[in-house]
């Protein structure tokens, strides 16, 4: 197989917190003193978005919306005392707009299907259809002025706020209070998204893939990010969308003078002119 | 030994780095890339702009044995200053005793993993103090360090990933390690352009590279650099040199090559196969020379073939050429 790369498509915007946005750290140790439940953080110490939270749920959103949710096309990623704990999507198809934009993995994999009826069953390896993934979604950082003066003075801790909430054991009744930590509404982070154009054996994405990648974004709005998202944590809106295209030659320059491809204020604005 | 454009790269991270899953040591070399890994990032890099039939005469270029570039491997920079590593057999007590190195106790010696490449161009002219693995000027050390113990390049940190099941929603923790690089701090290599017509492919390659990263977990973003080119050349480009250091890794070519090696150190390199056609598959395993290794002539080092049996989409190489660094007249190596 040959694949070349055309150029990139890349996607610079803002994301807004249009509620609390809470993405934990997954750190299960209880500082004494410290918050339960902590939002994650870069060196120095302001919040930010992890790169692979906005790219794990827009894959799971995708695959739904493309109706790859079933127990034949999903493959048991993690597997506990002999269930199938974690089922993605994931398959061979080479147009797969899933697997073609976040990425296949190698080795062998076992569908649900075939799991059930044999969860010995040996799988099946994708290495033909594996390329390299399209996407890369680089981390969000926090844009300072977002979080204003006025805003500073309801929060607990320099850039978040800290909620208590009251989690009530189903059997017991007994209340379980634990603190928990979130970026407040209304903090923007920068982010940065790169859709690569390929030419594999000959024929172009063209824009296909982009599309594809602005469908993810509009799920993530109707969705959430991060945690508590059924009480209302986590709804984000995409703000000062900017599309540049680097072309591969580009690559060939000391440094390059992209052009906006596209301009929007928001993801229902935003139109591709096609080329 | 061909003598072609010099370049200095050096890399500024623009996001954290992934340390090897494999790798589990809190110790900031292990982020950094040797040069059989720069070079397959290079050349897979190069595949995607200009596509399999460029790449494969690029690759006869080296096993015709003159290769198109050589490369390096990438090495800390601090505030504007590259280090190397300590040659391996150095006599530092030697210097120590003539009163150039002012240490507390000889403990400080064997932490030095890391020198500045002029000091050991010019045999260590200043008087110089032990600052973590790092070998600094007495006079410069309020640059890099306030405790004056030690240097920081950056710091490694934990990150969690979760993955969720489609339907349950039950959820998957799992953790790596990253290292975040200070703003001032990043790794550089030296790369050498033999072959002029391709200086601009070479270049793009690397930019190419920058973009989508080096290390792992790339599609998040991590390991993303800027490539900045400068053109340097070796101070001492000394035929006589009495040794070389090697700042790349090393499989020597012949048994001569074996024996000029006077102090050195061996690594093996395995892993796996990372390239369009081959995700996965484990290559052969192959023994080499680290960086800092000093011979006592000019060697050459070669590319090994590691395919492994089964696997036939394409040759899979270990680039081990030498990148040699002459030591100046007068440095002092242990029993020399
Ligand atoms: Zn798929």
């Amino acid at each position: 197989m040959d694949v070349i790369l055309k150029g990139k498509y890349i996607i610079k915007c803002k994301i807004k917190a249009v509620t609390g946005l809470h993405i934990g750290e997954g750190n299960n140790s209880i500082e004494i003193g410290g918050i339960d439940n902590s939002v994650v953080k870069d060196a120095e110490g302001k919040p930010y978005i992890p790169g692979s939270s906005l790219k794990g749920k827009m894959r799971a959103l995708m695959e739904f919306a493309e109706g790859k949710v079933k127990d034949n096309l999903l493959i048991v990623s993690v597997k506990r005392s002999g269930k199938p704990e974690i089922c993605i999507h994931m398959c061979e198809d080479i147009d797969c707009p899933v697997c073609g934009l976040f990425g296949r993995n190698h080795g062998k994999h076992v569908t649900k299907e075939e799991f059930i009826r044999n969860p010995n069953a040996e799988g099946k390896d994708f290495s033909d259809a594996v390329i390299p993934t399209r996407l890369i979604v680089r981390d969000a950082k926090l844009i300072e002025s977002s979080i204003t003066d006025e805003m500073k003075e309801n929060l607990d801790l320099e850039w978040t706020e800290v909620k208590f909430e009251n989690n009530i054991d189903r059997i017991t009744s007994k209340a379980n209070p634990r603190q928990s930590e979130r970026v407040p509404a209304g903090a923007q982070f920068l982010a940065e998204f790169v859709v690569n154009r390929y030419e594999v054996d000959g024929s172009d994405d063209g824009q296909r893939y982009l599309s594809k990648f602005i469908k993810a974004m509009k799920l993530l709005e109707d969705d959430y990010l991060g945690g508590q998202g059924s009480r209302g944590n986590g709804k984000v809106k995409f703000v000062d969308i900017e599309i540049v295209y680097k072309d591969s030659s580009d690559y060939e320059k000391d440094s390059s003078d992209l052009k906006p491809i596209a301009k929007a204020d928001s993801l229902d604005q935003l139109k591709l002119s096609t080329n | 030994m061909s003598k072609g454009k010099l370049y200095r790269v050096s890399m500024r991270f623009t996001n954290p780095l992934h340390i090897g899953e494999k790798e589990k040591i809190y110790n900031i070399t292990q982020t950094f890339a040797h040069s059989d890994t720069l070079m397959s990032g290079i050349i897979n890099a190069y595949s995607l702009l200009y596509g399999n039939s460029s790449t494969n005469e690029l690759l006869d270029g080296f096993l015709r044995k003159s290769p198109p570039f050589e490369v390096s491997s990438t090495m800390p920079y601090v505030q504007g200053e590259f280090f190397v590593p300590k040659p391996v057999g150095l006599n530092l007590h030697h210097y120590k005793d003539e009163g150039k190195i002012e240490v507390e106790n000889d403990k400080e010696l064997k932490k030095i993993k890391f020198i500045r490449e002029n000091d050991l161009l010019y045999n260590f002219p200043d008087k110089y103090k032990v600052a973590g693995s790092f070998l600094l000027p007495k006079d410069m050390l309020y640059k890099f360090v306030e405790s004056k113990k030690a240097i920081s390049l950056g710091k490694v940190k934990e990150r969690a990933r979760v993955s969720i099941d489609r339907l349950s929603s039950s959820s998957n923790i799992y953790y790596f390690s990253h290292f975040e690089f200070e703003s001032s701090a990043g790794l550089w290599f030296y790369l050498r352009i033999n072959d002029q017509s391709l200086e601009e492919k070479i270049k793009a390659a690397i930019r190419l590279l920058g973009d989508e990263g080096l290390g792992g977990d790339r599609t998040c973003g991590l390991g993303s650099f800027e490539a900045n080119f400068e053109e340097s050349s070796m101070p001492e480009e000394n035929d006589n040199a009495k040794y070389y250091m090697s700042l790349s890794l090393v499989n020597p070519k012949s048994e001569d090559e074996i024996k000029s090696a006077i102090s050195y150190e061996i690594l093996t390199r395995s892993g796996y196969i990372y390239s369009k056609a081959g995700l996965g598959i484990k290559r052969k395993a192959v023994r080499v020379f680290s960086e800092g290794t000093v011979f006592s002539g000019k060697v050459c080092g070669r590319v090994v073939d590691v395919t492994p049996q089964k696997f036939s989409q394409h040759r899979v190489y270990c680039f081990a050429l030498a990148f040699l660094l002459p030591l100046p007249e007068g440095v002092m190596m242990i029993g020399s």
